[in-house]
């Protein structure tokens, strides 16, 4: 006897057996069997098999339907019922409401951060938030915050010239600073300036002084300028 | 495909439901009616062979009882197939541990003389029913829900806790396993 290959057949044989297939798939199931023999001994067994293991176990279904109204409270009735119920809904909905508004108010607390770092990225600009202090101290040359967009990126030290100055720290070493006028503008650098800048920066600690060296003032004018004007 | 779907059926059955929460005792009977004989088949063919309507019965009182839990995601008949399958996996449990009771598991064949006993049936049929009685508890479970309920190899991974592919590749082996045993 071949072996049946169309599987798709085979797995609707039971259906016929039990006769709950569509017309259209009753003549179908039927002209493929007509053809495979492995599938019409199947489907004999099928149909010889139903009656033997339909006959038993009997039950008796009003013993059982009556246990289940004596067994089943009607408030379990009842509360099936109120499972259904609109405020259910409305909880659901209430619950989803607040979970957006917690997510917006949590969304809008990073953007308005966000603009800090904004400023600061973008030294061509030649734009300062001289007015946001959160940007002033800062304390080391943070890459993401400091780099400029070419050229500089390579070494650190560059970035931290290349800040605006309300980003560079306040104890930048006087070398640098003496470079920081020129420096607002990085894109605006010639090759040899980039090079002399580097060779500045190459001599500097990465621990900034605690303090300034006599005579230069962190933010470039000189300490006797300072004293002479009434301090 | 069928013209007998589970789609089709579930409307009148949740019918019911609403009836029965709706106060019609009437509405409860109709539905154990329905579907209490192909419960116990489904008890029988895991080896229950006892206790078979106490079984039954525990599943409609707990079903009834449960009705939240019913979704409407698969047929009230599977649901209550699934709900049949763990009761017996609860009771497995308790006999195991009083020892009263071999447990029921896959690969412990039912004696043909306890299956058939009390039957008188001719001796094809005698067979037959012998045959299926040497398949495992799964296989034999599988088979039973496939050709006397009519159920679909989705239908009946949900209420065994079997997978489609698995239950398909089950019937297979029982049909093969039967035809082979018929054929000795």
């Amino acid at each position: 006897m071949s072996e049946c290959t169309n599987g798709a057949m085979r797995d609707l044989l039971p259906e016929l057996a039990n006769e709950r297939l569509s017309a259209e798939m009753r003549l179908a199931v039927e002209a493929h069997v007509a053809e495979c023999e492995e599938c019409a001994e199947e489907l004999a067994l099928l149909r010889a098999l139903r009656p033997a293991l339909l006959r038993e176990p009997a039950v008796d279904t009003q013993r059982i339907a009556a246990a289940v109204r004596a067994q089943v409270p009607a408030s379990a009735r009842r509360g099936s019922a109120r499972s259904s119920a609109p405020w259910r809904l409305a909880i659901a909905a209430a619950a989803v409401l607040a979970v957006s508004a917690i997510g917006y108010a949590m969304l809008t607390r990073t953007r308005s951060v966000t603009p800090e770092v904004a400023v600061v990225r973008q030294p061509d600009s030649g734009h300062v938030d001289t007015a946001n202090p959160a940007t002033a101290p800062a304390p080391a040359p943070a890459p993401v915050v400091a780099t400029p967009p070419k050229a500089i990126a390579p070494t650190p030290p560059q970035q931290v010239a290349g800040a605006p100055p309300h980003v560079a720290p306040p104890t930048a070493a006087p070398s640098m600073v003496a470079s920081a006028g020129a420096l607002d503008n990085l894109s605006d650098l010639s090759d040899d300036d980039v090079r002399t800048l580097t060779a500045s920066l190459d001599g500097l600690s990465a621990v900034p002084d605690a303090e300034p060296a006599a005579g230069v003032d962190p933010l470039g004018a000189s300490l006797d300028d300072q004293s002479g004007g009434g301090n | 495909m069928t013209d007998h779907t589970p789609s089709e059926l579930a409307p009148d059955d949740v019918a019911l439901i609403a009836r029965w929460r709706g106060g019609e005792e009437r509405a409860a009977t109709m539905l154990v009616e329905r579907h209490a004989q192909g419960i116990a088949r489904f008890v029988a063919s895991l080896g229950e062979r006892d206790e078979v309507e106490e079984v039954v019965q525990d599943t409609f009182v707990r079903a009834f009882g449960s009705l939240d839990s019913f979704r409407g995601e698969s047929t009230f008949r599977t649901w209550l197939l699934t709900i049949a399958r763990n009761l017996l996996r609860d009771r497995q449990r308790v006999r195991k541990r009083t020892k009263l009771h071999v447990e029921i598991q896959e690969g412990d064949i039912v004696s043909s003389s306890n299956a058939l006993e009390g039957a008188v049936a001719a001796e094809t049929e005698q067979r037959l029913r012998s045959a299926v009685e040497t398949l495992s508890p799964m296989q034999r479970s599988i088979f039973t829900l496939r050709v006397t309920e009519g159920l679909s190899y989705k239908e009946i991974a949900i209420a065994v806790g079997s997978t489609e592919g698995a239950a398909r590749v089950h019937y297979h082996n029982a049909m093969r396993a039967i035809r082979e045993k018929i054929d000795e």
